[in-house]
């Protein structure tokens, strides 16, 4: 008798009882969905019933870009991480590079490693940041005598191969990468203040991990390596975010966090990444 | 078999350890209950999102994310909130990460506002308890969202989308001040409780 129960058989109306009620929920979720959701706006007269179709699905005429008065254009910098930039930075040579180079050992170190407190270690940052920094100074967003001055002598292409250059050069920082260390105390339960900011960030205070971003663990562009950098450098570098002296990073990233920490955490926080090797530790 | 053609929903099926009759109205309960409670959140869906606007914001315009910093209507000096000529505000963000721009949100109570956000990297997500708003921020396209607070206060909340090993310290905040405590703006002013 279970022959005759089959789905596709006509004498069993099950199948059609079935399709039907499928049929029938779609229907109403259509009138529903376009027909009566999508017409009550907040804030906006209720829209007619095309409008509100080609609002359901997206298609929308009613809002458009504002056209009101802005305030006097206020850019962090000129670089964007478009294509174009990216490939310029791409064709970066780094032997045309040494050549520049010559001009930064004096205070960068030779091949880029400083032995100042002054100056950042340039060996084994990634290019693009280089490639932005250097930007930045040439426009002035990242106002430096001295680095203003050098910046200016160098074009855009100039600037591509110092930075292939510096990236790479040994013994310098260790490459950022999106790499995760497993290791214990890197959660907010670390007792460390400066190891907790770092892997952990304060969610409190809206401060996200510093390796969210300059590794390890996670990695953003334009951010640069952290880990054994100048330990002066770090501190006096978040201090100028936090006083807004230095204010060339997209969207106030490092201006909002730095705004944040108290000196006591900028301090412990510098030497925590000059003194942190990773797996990469090199001897210098 | 012998039997009688009859149609299949009237034919009666021998007794089993439990009866088919028994098994048919079990079913029919269950059904019943599951198409009750269907109808039911329908309901809930279509009253709440008729009476407090709840609805997914269905907003497609493009802008292209790598550039916003660069000037337009997203370009740093021009976040914050604006005072429209109508009387109500426009709040304007951008999501990246690991922050919301401005990093407080300042809005007057008892006045439409229109939050309008864009990310530069990956999608985020911004919802204000209680309220209507609730909206995933997708790079490459600005959401819309209207709504009127009518009270007063802090709404603090962590980004509603996972975005990435920082996700948990991306804090949005929107302080709802009474409307007489607003700051008088012109056209091009801009204005956020940031720090």
């Amino acid at each position: 008798m279970a022959h005759d129960r089959g789905p596709f058989k006509l004498s069993n109306p099950w199948p059609v009882i079935g399709w039907g009620v499928v049929a029938g929920a779609l229907v109403v979720s259509v009138v529903l969905g376009f027909g009566v959701l999508s017409r009550f706006q907040q804030n906006a007269p209720t829209l007619d019933l095309w409008a509100a179709i080609c609002r359901g699905l997206g298609i929308t005429s009613d809002t458009a870009p504002a056209t009101q008065p802005q305030p006097a254009l206020n850019t962090p910098t000129r670089i964007a991480w478009t294509p174009s930039t990216l490939e310029q930075i791409a064709s970066g040579d780094a032997e045309r590079g040494a050549f520049i180079a010559m001009n930064c050992v004096a205070c960068h170190g030779q091949r880029g490693v400083s032995g100042s407190d002054v100056y950042p270690t340039l060996a084994g940052m990634s290019p693009a940041v280089i490639y932005k920094q250097l930007d930045d100074f040439r426009t002035g967003k990242r106002p430096w005598g001295v680095m203003g001055g050098v910046a200016k002598a160098l074009s855009d292409q100039d600037s591509a191969d110092v930075a292939a250059y510096f990236a790479s050069q040994p013994n310098g920082l260790p490459p950022v990468d999106g790499y995760r260390v497993p290791e214990p105390g890197r959660s907010l339960r670390e007792t460390n203040p400066a190891k907790r900011l770092a892997f952990a960030g304060d969610p409190a205070r809206g401060i996200p991990p510093c390796a969210a971003c300059h590794g390890q663990g996670g990695y953003k562009i334009g951010a640069p390596a952290l880990q054994q950098q100048r330990p002066d450098y770090i501190e006096a570098e978040l201090q100028f975010f936090a006083q807004g002296v230095r204010a060339n990073d997209i969207f106030g990233q490092m201006r909002n966090i730095a705004k944040q920490l108290t000196p006591d955490e900028m301090h412990a926080l510098a030497l925590f990444y000059s003194e942190s090797g990773g797996p990469q530790a090199s001897i210098r | 078999m012998a039997e009688t053609e009859t149609h299949p929903l009237r034919r009666r099926l021998p007794d089993g350890i439990m009866p088919e009759e028994e098994i048919t109205r079990t079913e029919n309960r269950w059904v019943a209950v599951m198409l009750g409670m269907l109808g039911l959140m329908m309901v809930v869906i279509v009253v709440t999102g008729i009476t407090d606007s709840l609805h997914p914001p269905s907003n497609v315009e493009t802008i292209d994310p790598t550039t916003l910093h660069l000037g337009g209507e997203f370009a740093e000096s021009n976040l914050g909130t604006a005072r429209e000529p109508d009387g109500s505000v426009t709040a304007r963000l951008v999501a990246d990460q690991y922050a919301f721009v401005p990093s407080c949100t300042l809005v007057p109570a008892d006045t439409p506002v229109k939050f309008r956000l864009t990310s530069t990297d990956v999608i985020h997500g911004f919802l204000l308890p209680v309220t209507n708003v609730n909206t995933m921020v997708v790079p490459g396209y600005i959401a819309e969202v209207r709504t009127t607070f009518t009270r007063t206060g802090v709404y603090s909340m962590p980004c509603n989308e996972f975005c990435g090993s920082g996700h948990h310290g991306m804090l949005a905040k929107v302080e709802v001040v009474p409307a007489e405590q607003f700051p008088t703006l012109t056209a091009d002013e801009r204005t956020s409780c940031a720090k």
